[in-house]
């Protein structure tokens, strides 16, 4: 991949190739559904042409997707539809076969065990274990404390041990 | 390892071709659309401010430092820089890259983008002589404001800038107001989304001597197609909360960030759903949504609720403050452990379930909100203008909870007094839980719950089932 511009108006599509697949995980590792993470990423994305703003750098822009990306599944969780349904709920799209739960049931128990995770565990877990963020980072991307993302980081891996017998964290 | 294992687990996690296909597809379309005609930024320096920044189709900016004259583009896609020295070059200016086909720009303050192009002015005794000039009152103040700012961020007055597009060449002038600010800094190009209303100033010549007035804007080529308003733009400023969005700052001509909210649905739709246009959902809620919507003019009478934050890039953005953190930390599900002082109240995101409501007094809502904030009946009645019918303010602002109950419960929810049964509630309680609540048949019957057709199937099925339990 060439170096993107800065300016978002001249890489739309290459800055979308660029960072589809960072914010479509991070989309599914907030909702558990690649049905959503679908709807999230073309969100995302229509924000980001929408804003059409300049990038300090390209950590700035990629913080920038983060937290849009956030935004986004929170304000999808909170729309009219997802506030009112219940967990115990049927998924409309339950019928259909969603790859990556079929993974997480027949390939991964980190990953399913990381989707059982309480949303703010999960995330925090998520960008700092699998984007390689820093506290700093994800509190900036979160829009919280570097104590809070501490906290989540370390109850988030106290349940992972729990579910995952003999799981070893580097950090 | 567990990361090691994280990444084998999610690499295999990716969007479709075909939706990367598909998104490119929509980000072209929403890229070939025509952007927001203008967008305008002054910067004020030392008391002396012309600024000027257009943008047609696109992102060009123009700011000048009226103290000596330096123009730049930081930030902006245009590189192009102007400068004012005087109201008869700029006219001079104007009248020069009128007839430009392209975006230009000169030393002496004009410069000009696609359709759309504009002279600042700058006298030499700036307050007298722009006050000199009548000032577009709020109603019909033109759709271009003007944003200031300078580096300690007390600029912002008495900016005064005229301007012409060749779609409306009247020239129009506009005064910064500083209030519609945000993330703008003395070398920062803050682009401000322009609202709703069209031009409406007269023209030029009833406000300014045409001695004075930049020349070039009644020389205006042929007006170009005006560009259509991206009603996206809109719903992003909506959406603002805690979107970090702060290129889509907006200022309406009542200095409000937000559109105001729709007025409420007529009563007799609520009651004769068969009238269409209504989300299923609501049919089966205890509430109709303007109840349990607080609209931002409702919030904004509350300091903290929302507020401006900065991020590490100077970028502001605004996010819900901690005050409504507390308040819907009041309703929200027991999600965390009550010793977690790390971990944040419960929010927004772990709302109380409309199935378990069963009162005005357990969900966040506007009568939850005015209680909690003590908003004063007054102003309340003010943010709530326009949002919800005088009837049903009146009604909320009485305070009696079976009153309020009654009038904003949606269609198909039992009332009783104070409390309140949705569709919902009945589909999630027994039908002993009915019987202890003091629901009758007659209550189930009144509203007909079995045969509303915008139910849910498996819903209505339910309420059937427990009904003939219940005769049991």
């Amino acid at each position: 991949m060439t170096e993107l511009s800065l300016r978002t108006r001249e890489s739309f599509d290459a800055v979308m190739r660029k960072y589809a697949d960072m914010v479509y995980r991070l989309a599914y590792a907030r909702t558990g559904s690649t049905f959503d993470a679908d709807d999230i990423l073309q969100e995302v994305f229509l924000r980001y042409i929408r804003a059409d703003k300049t990038y300090n750098d390209e950590e700035h822009r990629k913080a920038w997707l983060i937290r849009i990306t956030v935004n986004c599944t929170r304000s999808f969780a909170a729309s009219a539809y997802n506030r009112h349904r219940d967990l115990s709920e049927p998924d409309e799209n339950a019928g259909a076969e969603d790859p990556a739960l079929k993974a997480a049931e027949t390939k991964s128990d980190v990953m399913k065990a990381l989707l059982e995770l309480p949303e703010k565990y999960r995330t925090a877990i998520y960008l700092f274990y699998y984007e390689d963020m820093s506290v700093a980072q994800i509190a900036k991307s979160l829009g919280t404390t570097e104590t809070n993302v501490k906290t989540r980081l370390s109850r988030g891996r106290d349940m992972l041990k729990e579910k995952l017998k003999g799981v070893e964290f580097d950090v | 390892m567990f990361k090691e294992q994280l990444h084998t687990s999610f690499d295999s996690i990716k969007p479709a071709p075909e939706l990367l296909d598909r998104i490119s597809a929509m980000m072209s379309e929403e890229a070939a659309k025509p952007k927001k005609p203008i967008y305008m930024n002054a910067v004020k320096y030392g008391g002396i401010a012309a600024a000027v920044v257009i943008a047609a189709g696109a992102t060009i900016a123009v700011v000048q430092n009226a103290n000596n004259n330096s123009i730049g583009t930081k930030n902006t896609a245009a590189p192009t820089t102007a400068a004012v020295t005087s109201a008869a070059a700029a006219a001079e200016t104007v009248a020069e890259i009128a007839s430009a086909p392209e975006t230009a720009a000169a030393d002496d303050g004009s410069a000009r983008a696609g359709d759309v192009f504009i002279g600042a002015y700058v006298p030499d005794d700036t307050t007298e002589m722009i006050y000199d000039y009548e000032e577009p009152s709020e109603a019909e103040a033109a759709e271009v404001y003007i944003a200031a700012d300078n580096a300690s961020g007390d600029a912002g007055e008495g900016g005064a800038v005229f301007f012409a597009t060749t779609t409306a060449p009247e020239i129009y002038s506009a005064e910064a107001d500083e209030n519609s600010l945000s993330g703008s800094s003395d070398d920062t190009i803050s682009l401000f989304s322009v609202q709703g209303e069209t031009h409406k100033k007269e023209a030029a010549e009833e406000e300014i001597p045409e001695s004075e007035a930049p020349a070039a804007a009644m020389a205006a080529p042929e007006a170009a197609e005006e560009p259509q308003y991206d009603e996206d733009y809109d719903e992003c400023l909506e959406s603002a909360e805690e979107e970090y969005c702060e290129n889509y700052t907006g200022i309406t001509p009542d200095g409000l960030a937000y559109p105001e909210a729709e007025p409420a649905a007529e009563t007799e739709d609520r009651a004769n759903p068969g009238t269409g246009g209504f989300d299923t959902m609501q049919f089966e809620e205890p509430f109709i949504y303007q109840f349990y919507t607080i609209p931002e003019t409702l919030m904004k009478t509350v300091d903290g609720i929302i507020v401006e934050e900065t991020d590490q890039w100077g970028a502001h953005y605004t996010v819900m403050g901690e005050k409504w953190r507390e308040f819907i930390g009041m309703f929200a599900k027991p999600t965390t452990t009550p010793d977690d002082e790390d971990v944040p109240p419960a929010s927004a995101d772990d709302p109380p379930s409309f199935r378990d409501i069963t009162a005005i007094d357990e969900d966040f809502n506007i009568y939850t909100f005015i209680e909690y904030f003590n908003v004063p009946d007054e102003t309340a009645r003010e943010a709530l203008a326009g949002y919800l019918t005088e009837e049903q303010i009146n009604i909320l602002l009485t305070g009696d909870k079976a009153s309020v109950t009654a009038e904003f419960a949606s269609g198909y929810a039992i009332v009783k007094g104070r409390k309140i049964y949705a569709p919902l509630w009945l589909e999630r309680y027994s039908a002993d839980e009915w019987k202890a609540a003091g629901i009758t048949q007659k209550d189930i019957k009144e509203k007909s719950l079995s045969q509303i057709p915008y139910l849910r199937e498996d819903l209505q099925k339910t309420i059937i089932e427990k009904m003939n339990e219940y005769i049991k």
